[in-house]
């Protein structure tokens, strides 16, 4: 029994070791891959070039989004594109997630347009450039508190709390602007300071100059 | 001989035996209590309003936050599938909470299930002893029904509160007014089938004392008549007539004794022990008439509710109370008593069956979430540990004949299941399938407590979590004279909004929301400025 035991460890400790290192190397799953909305938003992780296609065939993705910064990786990526016949959308930004407005609307321009999604977004892991798209996508298209896309960046495993907020301040359709008009109303309480008398102009040396003005020593040489 | 002397004997004969001393007090009394808080709040009070409300429990919650009345109300009118029994218990948690959430219909289940569990582990206690009776508690409260709770598996706490406790109290105490008040109870909250299934339940039992009585008919009598005369007085007949006749039009449940099954486990298939007559000759004398009662109560229960149309909802807790009894008196005689080699088979089969089965499941289920999902990660993690420990710890028992091990090991699935609950369902249902973010979604447009108005129903879950009073119009020229302040908010779909006639009350759109599939609603307003602005602008001018 013993002996059954100490083996059945054994093979459960190398299963899981090597289940770690293969799911590290993105081989055995597609990273972070999760559904924001059928037929319209994927998003994942960086995937492999197998797992590229077999997504792109599986989806029927259109627009693939790399929001990393050009390098090698991203002309791979490109020329797979092109291979697979599909759009190819790179937006380089922080890998914070802190992008420009106008980057992140690309993504909506392009799940908006019935020729050109689904889109699938991705990023290297999938959480905070990839999760900042999303949330604008969730703001702007589908109206969610900010609340509830916290929690779907919490999900997917952001942890650092900015960017919600962030994407929030970028979106048009945010709730009470048509109810608090006007946006800003300022209620003159405090006592007028008082007003400085206007400087009265007098003559000096024949000339207009204001009234208090010192004449220096000039030294003419 | 009636039910209360029945009763008196029982406890004489008790107090009596050589083998069973009254104490007063011992370890084994305490237990009882550890147990019970342990696995009410282990089991059901964490995480217990945590769930978004589903279709079914989303009429409930609506009705929750509108006035009281003889049935529950949804879109500004009468839902007679709803009834103000079920609607109370929300309706004093909204009120004192003032909350608008799912919370609300969550917690009073959960103080519903509490009491059930509560009085089944006294009588458990009271027929087999203190051992027993944590049993009880532990089948109860750690089987998949009070895990979840949820009306759409099938469940109605609130109405099985009524329902379970009558049955209880016929079989422990016999047909009195407390069993009456309890199946009336029942009757407010759920409508005619409790009491035909409490009747049902009098008729197989057949026993003298818990045949009907005048004490038990009048309360229930005097509530269906004041029930009705409120109902007659507050809304028309039809509606009336409609509340009686809903659960006829439903169609019989052929799988309701595998739903209840599912419900009740990882507990549930040690009441099928209780069919060996070797298990049921080591319960204690005065202890049978009640275990072997409830075991009929469940077993007719599971079977009017799958033949008779309308039953099924009212049959489910009944069944699953009577399983869990019989469950844990067996589980009692496994534990107490040397078994028949074919019952020893018997209890290490079904245990390997479930323990493997939930093992195989995890590891292949855990290990693609723990791979793909980072936020599930640590669950997955927690519950493979735990499988892998169950199995070895059901194996070893199996193989050196350990019941208390094979107990140990069910005692460890009801854990995983709770945890797969709390860390995976809950979170994953909230996000993926709940309406919560798309209603709320609509609500933060709309000032609190100002109402929404439709044209046609809209999802009861979608219109529950928008957490503003929603009202339906017969027709769009109505909406200017509502009452309340303007302007009037409506929420449609996209064709609605641009189809909008020009004889119609002007409306301009406020924001726009696409739902799950893609399909865009508008909310509108009617034209004009806020008559709360309004009038600050006429104060501040005088």
């Amino acid at each position: 029994m013993r002996y059954v035991i100490v083996t059945a460890l054994v093979l459960a400790a190398t299963a899981a070791g090597w289940l770690s290192f293969e799911t590290r190397r993105n081989r055995l799953v597609w990273d972070h891959f999760d559904v924001v909305k059928h037929g319209i938003l994927y998003r994942s992780g960086q995937l492999n070039a197998d797992q590229l296609g077999d997504a792109v065939g599986q989806f029927r993705i259109k627009t693939l989004v790399n929001f990393q910064i050009a390098g090698p990786g991203v002309d791979y990526e490109r020329a797979l594109c092109k291979k697979l016949g599909i759009d190819f959308l790179n937006l380089p930004m922080p890998g914070d997630g802190f992008g420009e407005e106008s980057q992140f609307r690309e993504v909506l321009k392009a799940c908006d347009d019935p020729n050109r999604r689904p889109v699938l977004i991705h990023c290297a892991r999938g959480t905070c450039r990839t999760g900042a798209a999303v949330a604008l996508y969730r703001y702007e298209r589908d109206g969610w508190t900010v609340d509830d896309v916290a929690k779907e960046m919490r999900r997917q495993s952001y942890v650092d709390g900015w960017l919600p907020g962030y994407v929030f301040a970028m979106s048009k359709n945010k709730p009470d602007r048509d109810i608090f008009e006007p946006k800003v109303a300022l209620d003159k309480n405090l006592p007028e300071p008082p007003t400085p008398e206007p400087k009265r102009e007098v003559e000096v040396d024949g000339l207009p100059v204001v009234e208090g003005w010192k004449k220096e020593a000039t030294h003419v040489r | 001989m009636s039910a209360e002397s029945i009763t008196k004997a029982a406890r004489s004969s008790l107090r009596h035996r050589a083998d069973r001393p009254e104490t007063g007090f011992d370890l084994a009394t305490l237990a009882i209590p550890m147990v019970f808080v342990a696995a009410a709040v282990g089991f059901v009070i964490i995480g217990g309003g945590n769930l978004e409300l589903g279709p079914t429990e989303a009429k409930l919650g609506l009705s929750a936050v509108e006035p009281l009345g003889p049935f529950g109300q949804s879109l500004g009118g009468w839902d007679p599938g709803v009834w103000v029994g079920s609607v109370i218990p929300s309706r004093i948690w909204a009120t004192a909470s003032g909350m608008w959430n799912a919370a609300i219909v969550r917690w009073p289940a959960v103080i519903a299930g509490i009491v059930i569990g509560l009085f089944l582990v006294r009588s458990m206690r009271k027929a087999m002893g203190p051992r027993s009776a944590c049993l009880m508690a532990v089948c109860w409260f750690g089987g998949v029904a009070l895990i979840d709770r949820s009306a759409d598996a099938g469940l109605d706490l609130v109405a099985g509160l009524g329902t379970i406790l009558s049955l209880n109290r016929l079989l422990t105490k016999g047909s009195d007014w407390v069993a009456g008040l309890c199946a009336s109870w029942a009757f407010l909250a759920g409508g005619w089938p409790p009491l035909a299934l409490i009747g049902l339940a009098i008729v197989v039992l057949g026993r003298s004392g818990t045949s009907i009585s005048f004490k038990m008919i009048i309360p229930i009598v005097v509530t269906v008549v004041g029930w009705s005369i409120w109902a007659l007085a507050a809304t028309r007949a039809e509606v009336w007539a409609s509340a009686l006749s809903l659960p006829l039009t439903q169609e019989s449940a052929w799988t309701l004794a595998l739903g209840v099954f599912g419900l009740g486990l990882p507990w549930s298939p040690f009441a099928l022990l209780g069919f060996s007559r070797g298990i049921r000759e080591t319960w204690t004398f005065e202890g049978r008439p009640y275990l072997v009662g409830w075991g009929q109560v469940a077993l007719a229960s599971l079977i009017v509710g799958t033949i008779i149309p309308g039953l099924a909802s009212a049959a489910t807790m009944p069944a699953l109370a009577g399983l869990a009894i019989v469950a844990a008196a067996s589980l009692e005689s496994v534990l107490s008593t040397e078994l028949s080699q074919a019952a020893r088979g018997w209890l290490h089969a079904m245990t390997l069956a479930i323990v493997i089965g939930w093992t195989v499941l995890v590891l292949i289920w855990g290990g693609q979430l723990a791979m793909t999902v980072a936020y599930y990660r640590p669950v997955a993690i927690t519950l493979i540990a735990i499988a892998i420990g169950t199995a070895t710890v059901a194996l070893s028992s199996a193989w050196l004949g350990d019941r208390r091990g094979t107990v140990a090991a069910l005692l460890l699935v009801a854990i995983s299941f709770k945890l797969a609950h709390f860390g995976h369902h809950v979170p994953e249902w909230n996000y993926r399938h709940s309406q919560a973010p798309w209603g709320r979604a609509i609500g933060q447009w709309v000032p609190q407590k100002q109402p929404i108005y439709v044209l046609h129903g809209w999802p009861a879950d979608l219109v529950f979590a928008i957490g503003r009073p929603v009202r339906q119009l017969a027709d769009p020229r109505l909406l200017p004279d509502r009452p309340g302040p303007s302007p009037k908010f409506v929420l449609l779909l996209k064709s609605e909004f641009d189809h909008w006639q020009d004889k119609w009350p002007k409306v301009i759109s406020v924001a726009r929301f696409e739902d799950e599939s893609g399909e865009v609603r508008v909310l509108a307003r009617t034209d004009g400025p806020f008559s709360w602005r309004k009038s600050a602008v006429e104060a501040a001018e005088e």
